[in-house]
C-alpha cells in the first residue's frame, strides 16, 4: 500500500461528476495515480472514460468533486493552465497537427516551457524512444501511419516534461504488433521516468499487460477496482465488453512481468 | 505594346495593395473562422491618421511607423471589445458583428476627417521611366514593403514557434489547449497581424489611390476576393491572388469600359465561389487522412 | 384559436396604419412611407435569414432590379402602372432564379460574400447601362394612379402601401406556420435531419430566395413611384446594410420582425439626423452611420434575438406558472406504464401506415460497398442484406467501419465502390432525401432534434413526405385540411411513444432520454419501410433501454424492418434476429446472435488473440529501457 504523502505528487479525483447539458456522465469518480504508476481504465462505449480524461484535464468543467495534481487543485482551471502544471493529455485521435512537420509538432509540444532552453535535449530524448519518429522528422504529421501519429502525439506529449500523463485510447485503430510497441513505451515512461500514467483503453490485453492496477467505469462509475490479476476472472469485465455468458479464456487477461521463453 | 506593360505595372501595384489587405482577412480566418467586413477600414484609418500626422509636421516616415501600431491596437481593441465576448459564433454572427465594427469606424472616421478624398505625400524617391512604361516611385514603395510584409507574415506563421502555435490552433483547437497554446490568445494575434496588414497597405496606397472614409469598403471587398482565391487559408496565394485582381483590373479599365472595373472582382469572386470554394490552392500531397 | 391569435396582431397593425397618417405630423408620415417601403423588402429577407437562415448581403440587388424595371417600363414604355408593376416583380424573381440556382449550393460565410458581390455587380451594372440611365439613373416617374386615384401626398402613399404590408405580413406569417415553413425551420436547425426525413433541402432553399426576392421588387416598385428616381443607390450596399440592420433589430426569428426592424431603423435614423447636430455642432446627419454600426455590434453582443428577444422575455415571464405546472406533471420519466395506457393504440395505427414488403425479401441490399479516403480502406468489399421484418444489428470495436457504412447507406456519405439498392433501386450517392422517399429514415447518435420548435413541430416534419402542399398554397392557407392530417399523425406518433403530455414543449426542454424518444418518433411518423437507427441505447437508462427494445419489436411484427448501430451488445444480443460484425473495415462474421457471439473471430476482435498476447510480450522484451 502506498503511503499518502506519495500522493502529494500525482494526480487524485475525488467524487467527480460532469455532465453535457442535461446528460449525466460521470456520477461520482474516485482515482488516485502515484509517480511512477500506471493506472487503466476499461469500460465498454458510453461509459463516461474519455470524459473522464476531459474532465482531469481541463477541456470540460466539471459539476462536483475534485481533481488534484501534485497537491494542487485544479478542479476549476481550463485546459491551458492545467497543461502548464505538468498534465499531458493525449487525446483519443491523437490530433497531430497534420499540415505541420514531426519536429514542429515536437516543438509546439513543449510549448509551456519554449523558453528555458532545454528543447534539443527533450528532443533528444524523446527521439531516442520512439525512433521510428526521427527518420520521418520533416514529414508533414499528416502523412504518417496511425501508429506513428500516436507515438508522435505521445512524444509530443513528453516535450512538456509533464508529471502525469493521461492517454485516450492510444491502440485505436491500430495493428497489434504495433499496440505492443506503443504499451511498451507506456512502460518504460512509467519506468524509466517515474510518470504518473492514467490510460483509457478498450483493448483489455494491451490495458493488463501494463497496469499496475485497472478500473472499470459502467455508466458513470467505478464497478471495479483492482489489479489485474484480481481482475482477469472478473465476470463484470466479461460483461462490460461481450455481454454475459461470454467464453474465453480468464487465463490470457493478466499482466506479464516476465517474458515467457520465445 | 507599352501600353500593355503601363497597365500591367499599375495593376501590379494596385494588386500589391489588394494583396496585403488580403493578407489579412487570412491571417482572422486561418485562426477562427470570422470573415473581417472590416479588414478594409484598417486601411483607411491608417492612411488617414498618417496625413493627419503629416499636416500636424510629423515627418511623414516617423507618421507611418506610428500609426501602423495604433491601427494594430484598434484591431485588437475590436477583438476584445466586439468579437471576444460573442458567445456563439456562428458565420452569419459574425458577418453582422463585423459589418457593425466597418459601419462604426466607416462614421467614425466621416466624422473626425470629413468626407473628401485625401493623399499622403509620397515616399521618398524619383519617378522615371523605363522601357516606354512611367514608373512612379511610391508604385516600387508598394511592390517592397508587399514583398517585405508577405514574406515576413509566410516566415512568421511557417519559421516561428509563435506562427506554428496559431496554425496548430486553426488545425486542432483541443490539442493546442492540451498543450498549452490559448486560442483566445491566437484570435488576439490573428487581429493584431490583421491590423498591421491593413495599416501597411493604406500607408503605402494612400499617395496614388487617396484615403477616405468609404475607400475601405471597395479595398476591403477586393482584399476579400483575392483572399478567397486562396480559400481563405494561404498567404501566397492571397497575395498572388491580390496581384493578378490588380492586373485584371488595370487592363479591364484599359482596354474596356472603366466603369466596370469594380465588377470585375465581383465576378471573379463569384466564379471561383461556384466553382471551387476551397479555393485554388494546391493541396499539400501526402497527407492521409 | 390559433388562427384568432395571429390575426389580431394584424389586426392591430392594420389598424394602426389606417389611423397614423390621419394624426401623425407629415414628416413622421413620410417616414413612415420609408419604413413601409423597406418593411417590406425586410420581410422576405426575414424569411430568407431567420427562418431559412441564410445570410444576404446583397438583397439590395433584387429591389434594384424591381425599381429599375418599373422606372423603365413606366417611362419609356405604353405598359400600364399595375402590369408593369407585375412584370417589374417577376424580374426580380427571374433573376433571383438564375442566379440563386448556382449560388444557393454554397452556405455559411460562402453564400453570404457571393451575395455581396451580387448586389456590387448590380450596383455597377444599373450604372453602367444606358437603359437605366447611367450614373443619374431614371427620373419623372409619375405617381401611381391606382383605382381612379392619384395618389402623390405622403398619406396617401401611406395609404397605399399600407394593406400591401399587412397582407405581405400576413403571407409570410401564414407561409412559417405551413408545411414549407416548417421544412425551412428545420433546415435550419439541422439540414442534414431534414435532408433524412425528405425534404429537398436546396430545391427549398431556392424557393425561399427567389419568394424573398418578390417581396423585395414589389417594394422596388413602390420606391420608384415615390421617390420618382431610381439610381444605382437602389441596389447600393448600404441599403443592403440597411436591409439587414432591419431584420436583425428587429428580431431574426420572426417576419413581424421585419416591420417592427424597420420603424425602428428609420425612427433611428431620423431621430439622429435631428438630435445629433444639437449634440454635436457642425455634424452632419452621417452621424447615424456610427450608431447603425454601434447598435448593430451591441446587438451582437447582448441581444442576439433583437427586440423580438425582448419582447418574448416578458412575455415568457407570465407563461412560467403554467409551463412549472406542466413540467411537475410530465417529470416522472417514461415508464413502461405511461406506454401502455396512452400510447399502445396509437403505436399500432402509426405502424399500420408503413408500406411493407413481404416478409423475408431483402428490403436493402449492399454489394460490394468500400470507401477509402488517402490511403486508408475504412470499409472493404461489404456484402449485406436486410430483410423485411427483421432486426439486424451492425456491431464492431470503435474505429470497425460501422459508423461509416451507416452514413452511406443513409446517404450521407457517397462510397468509394459497391452498391446499395433499397427496395431494388440503387441509391448510393444519391441524397438522403432520395432515401426517405422510398421508405427508409434513420437517427442521429449526436442528437440531431429540430431545437426551434416543439415535440410535435419536430415529428410534424417527417410527415413531409406524406403532404404536398408548397408556398403558394401554404401562404394562401388553402392547406388546411393536409395540416390537420399531418397534426393527426403527429400527435400519433408522439402517442406511440409516450410523449404526449410533453407534445406542445419546446424539444430542447426535455431530458436526453426523451430527446432521443422524440427522434425515434420522427422517424416513425415517416412512415417507413426501414427504419436505421444510429447508436439509439447511447445515453438511455436500463429502463429507457428496455423501453426501446420493446417498442422495436412491435415496430418488427409490424412487417418494417430495423437496422442499428450499437455499442451495447448486451441489448443487440437480446433483440435483434441477425448480428452482422465488422473489424476493420472488413464483415467478420454474419449470423444469429448466439452464433455471432461464440464465433472466435469476434471474440478475437474485441479482447485480442494469443498472437496478439505474444506480440505484446516480444515488444516488452525487446524495449524495456534502463532507467
Amino acid at each position: 500500500m502506498k503511503s499518502s504523502s506519495s500522493l502529494q505528487t500525482g494526480l487524485e479525483v475525488r467524487g467527480l461528476t460532469a455532465a453535457y447539458g442535461r446528460l449525466q456522465v460521470l456520477k461520482g469518480i474516485d482515482v488516485a495515480v502515484a509517480q511512477g504508476e500506471l493506472v487503466a481504465v476499461i469500460g465498454s462505449n458510453g461509459a463516461g472514460k474519455t470524459t473522464l480524461l476531459r474532465a482531469v484535464s481541463g477541456l470540460l468543467r466539471p459539476t462536483g468533486g475534485s481533481v488534484t495534481l501534485g497537491g494542487e487543485d485544479v478542479t476549476s482551471l481550463g485546459a491551458e493552465q492545467i497543461a502548464r502544471r505538468g498534465l499531458a493529455h493525449v487525446p483519443e485521435n491523437r490530433l497531430v497537427f497534420p499540415s505541420l512537420t514531426v519536429d514542429d509538432n515536437l516543438e509546439l509540444g513543449g510549448w509551456t516551457r519554449r523558453r528555458d532552453g532545454q528543447h534539443a535535449r527533450r528532443r533528444a530524448e524523446a527521439l531516442e524512444l520512439f525512433p521510428h519518429l526521427g527518420d520521418r522528422i520533416n514529414l508533414p504529421a499528416g502523412a504518417l501511419s496511425g501508429g506513428e501519429q500516436q507515438m508522435l502525439a505521445m512524444a509530443r506529449a513528453l516535450m512538456a516534461e509533464p508529471s502525469v500523463v493521461v492517454l485516450d485510447e492510444p491502440s485505436l485503430g491500430l495493428a497489434p504488433k504495433v499496440i505492443g510497441e506503443i504499451i511498451a513505451a507506456l512502460g518504460a515512461l512509467r519506468d524509466a521516468k517515474g510518470l504518473a500514467v492514467l490510460l483509457i483503453e478498450q483493448n483489455i490485453r494491451a490495458a493488463f499487460s501494463v497496469a499496475d492496477r485497472v478500473l472499470v467505469m459502467e455508466r458513470g462509475s467505478v464497478v471495479a477496482n483492482g489489479t489485474p490479476e484480481e481482475l482477469a476472472g472478473d465476470e463484470r469485465v466479461r460483461s462490460a465488453y461481450l455481454g454475459a455468458g461470454t467464453t474465453s479464456s480468464g487465463a490470457v487477461l493478466r499482466k506479464r512481468s516476465t517474458p515467457t521463453p520465445a | 505594346m507599352s501600353d500593355l506593360l503601363q497597365l500591367v505595372w499599375s495593376g501590379l501595384a494596385l494588386g500589391a495593395v489588394y494583396g496585403l489587405v488580403a493578407l489579412g482577412f487570412v491571417a482572422i480566418f486561418s485562426v477562427r473562422e470570422i470573415v473581417n467586413l472590416a479588414q478594409g477600414e484598417y486601411a483607411s484609418l491608417a492612411g488617414l491618421s498618417a496625413i493627419s500626422a503629416v499636416a500636424a509636421g510629423v515627418p511623414l516616415l516617423f507618421a507611418v511607423v506610428v500609426v501602423v501600431p495604433f491601427v494594430v491596437a484598434v484591431s485588437v481593441a475590436v477583438e476584445r471589445v466586439a468579437v471576444r465576448p460573442v458567445r456563439h459564433m456562428t458565420p452569419l454572427v459574425s458577418i453582422i458583428l463585423t459589418l457593425g465594427i466597418s459601419t462604426a469606424l466607416k462614421a467614425a472616421m466621416l466624422l473626425f476627417w470629413g468626407p473628401e478624398a485625401k493623399a499622403l505625400p509620397a515616399f521618398p524617391g524619383k519617378d522615371f521611366v523605363f522601357a516606354g512604361v512611367s514608373v512612379r516611385s511610391q508604385e516600387l514603395w508598394i511592390l517592397g514593403v508587399a514583398a517585405v510584409v508577405s514574406y515576413a507574415v509566410v516566415a512568421f506563421y511557417e519559421h516561428t514557434t509563435a506562427g506554428k502555435a496559431l496554425r496548430a490552433c486553426a488545425e486542432q483547437p483541443i490539442a493546442a489547449r492540451l498543450l498549452g497554446i490559448s486560442p483566445r490568445t491566437a484570435t488576439m494575434v490573428a487581429f493584431a497581424i490583421a491590423g498591421f496588414t491593413g495599416a501597411v497597405a493604406g500607408v503605402v496606397g494612400s499617395p496614388i489611390y487617396l484615403s477616405s472614409w468609404s475607400s475601405g469598403l471597395t479595398l476591403g471587398l477586393k482584399g476579400f476576393v483575392a483572399a478567397t482565391l486562396g480559400g481563405l487559408v494561404s498567404f501566397r496565394v492571397a497575395m498572388l491572388g491580390g496581384l493578378l485582381l490588380g492586373v485584371l483590373e488595370s487592363l479591364a479599365a484599359g482596354y474596356g469600359a472603366t466603369g466596370y472595373r469594380d465588377a470585375v472582382a465581383f465576378v471573379v469572386l463569384l466564379l471561383v465561389l461556384l466553382v471551387r470554394p476551397q479555393g485554388l490552392a494546391l493541396k499539400a500531397t501526402g497527407v492521409r487522412v | 384559436m390559433e388562427r384568432l391569435r395571429g390575426f389580431l396582431p394584424l389586426l392591430v397593425l392594420a389598424v394602426v396604419l389606417a389611423i397614423a397618417p390621419m394624426v401623425l405630423p407629415v414628416n413622421l408620415v413620410n417616414m413612415g412611407v420609408y419604413a413601409l417601403i423597406y418593411g417590406l423588402a425586410a420581410i422576405g429577407l426575414s424569411l430568407l435569414m431567420g427562418l431559412a437562415g441564410q445570410v444576404s448581403l446583397g438583397h439590395a440587388a433584387f429591389f434594384a432590379v424591381g425599381a429599375y424595371t418599373q422606372a423603365i417600363l413606366v417611362t419609356k414604355t405604353q405598359v400600364p402602372g399595375m402590369l408593369a408593376a407585375v412584370l417589374a416583380v417577376a424580374a426580380s424573381m427571374l433573376v433571383a432564379l438564375v442566379v440563386g440556382l448556382p449560388l444557393l449550393r454554397l452556405r455559411g460565410h460562402f453564400l453570404a460574400l457571393a451575395t455581396l458581390g451580387l448586389g456590387i455587380i448590380v450596383a455597377v451594372v444599373a450604372r453602367e447601362l444606358e437603359v437605366t440611365g447611367g450614373t443619374s439613373g431614371i427620373f419623372g416617374i409619375p405617381k401611381p394612379s391606382f383605382l381612379g386615384r392619384i395618389y402623390d401626398s405622403p398619406q396617401e402613399y401611406f395609404w397605399l402601401l399600407a394593406p400591401f404590408v399587412v397582407i405581405g405580413l400576413w403571407l409570410a406569417q401564414r407561409l412559417v406556420h405551413s408545411r414549407t415553413g416548417r421544412a425551412l425551420g428545420a433546415v435550419n436547425d439541422s439540414e442534414v435531419a431534414a435532408e433524412c426525413l425528405g425534404v429537398n433541402t436546396y430545391a427549398l432553399r431556392v424557393r425561399v430566395f427567389v419568394l424573398a426576392a418578390g417581396y423585395a421588387g414589389l417594394a422596388g416598385v413602390f420606391y420608384a413611384h415615390w421617390l420618382a428616381v431610381v439610381s444605382p443607390e437602389a441596389a447600393g450596399f448600404e441599403l443592403s446594410v440597411t436591409l439587414l440592420l432591419m431584420v436583425v433589430l428587429g428580431g431574426l426569428g420572426t417576419v413581424w420582425g421585419a416591420v417592427i426592424g424597420a420603424v425602428a431603423v428609420e425612427a433611428l435614423d431620423e431621430g439622429m439626423r435631428s438630435f445629433i447636430p444639437k449634440l454635436i455642432p457642425g455634424a452632419s446627419g452621417e452621424v447615424q452611420l456610427l450608431g447603425f454600426g454601434i447598435v448593430l455590434v451591441l446587438l451582437v453582443v447582448l441581444l442576439p434575438g433583437g427586440l423580438a428577444q425582448l419582447w418574448a422575455r416578458v412575455t415568457r415571464r407570465r407563461g412560467i406558472a403554467a409551463a412549472t405546472a406542466a413540467v411537475s406533471r410530465a417529470e416522472h420519466d417514461g415508464n413502461d406504464a405511461a406506454m401502455e395506457y396512452s400510447g399502445l393504440q396509437a403505436l399500432s395505427r402509426l405502424l399500420a401506415q408503413a408500406d411493407v414488403t413481404e416478409s423475408g425479401s431483402p428490403l436493402l441490399s449492399i454489394r460490394g460497398l468500400t470507401m477509402r479516403y488517402g490511403g486508408v480502406t475504412a470499409l472493404g468489399d461489404i456484402d449485406l442484406d436486410v430483410r423485411a421484418g427483421e432486426i439486424l444489428a451492425l456491431i464492431g470495436p470503435n474505429g470497425a467501419g460501422k459508423t461509416t457504412a451507416f452514413n452511406i447507406i443513409t446517404g450521407v456519405l457517397q462510397p468509394t465502390a459497391g452498391t446499395v439498392t433499397l427496395r431494388g433501386k440503387q441509391v448510393q450517392g444519391r441524397r438522403p432525401h432520395v432515401i426517405a422517399t422510398l421508405g427508409a429514415t434513420r437517427t442521429f447518435q449526436n442528437l440531431q432534434v429540430f431545437g426551434s420548435t416543439t415535440v410535435l413541430g419536430n415529428v410534424k416534419v417527417a410527415r413531409h413526405l406524406r403532404s404536398r402542399s408548397g408556398i403558394f398554397r401554404g401562404m394562401l392557407g388553402l392547406a388546411g385540411r393536409e395540416e390537420r392530417e399531418i397534426e393527426d399523425w403527429a400527435r400519433t406518433a408522439v402517442a406511440a411513444l409516450g410523449l404526449t403530455e410533453h407534445a406542445d414543449r419546446p424539444v430542447t426542454d426535455l431530458a436526453f432520454g426523451q430527446q432521443r424518444k422524440v427522434e425515434v418518433a420522427r422517424a416513425l411518423a415517416l412512415a417507413p419501410a426501414l427504419l436505421l437507427l444510429d447508436e439509439p441505447m447511447a445515453g438511455l437508462s436500463g429502463t429507457e433501454r428496455d423501453s426501446l427494445a420493446w417498442l422495436l419489436r412491435r415496430v418488427r411484427s409490424a412487417g418494417i424492418s430495423v437496422l442499428l448501430v450499437e455499442h451495447d451488445v448486451d441489448a443487440v444480443m437480446a433483440l435483434a434476429d441477425r448480428v452482422a460484425v465488422l473489424d476493420d473495415g472488413r464483415l467478420i462474421a454474419l449470423g444469429e446472435p448466439e452464433d455471432v457471439r461464440a464465433n472466435p473471430a469476434v471474440i478475437a476482435a474485441y479482447l485480442g488473440t494469443d498472437a496478439d498476447d505474444d506480440a505484446l510480450v516480444r515488444a516488452a522484451a525487446a524495449r524495456t529501457v534502463p532507467a
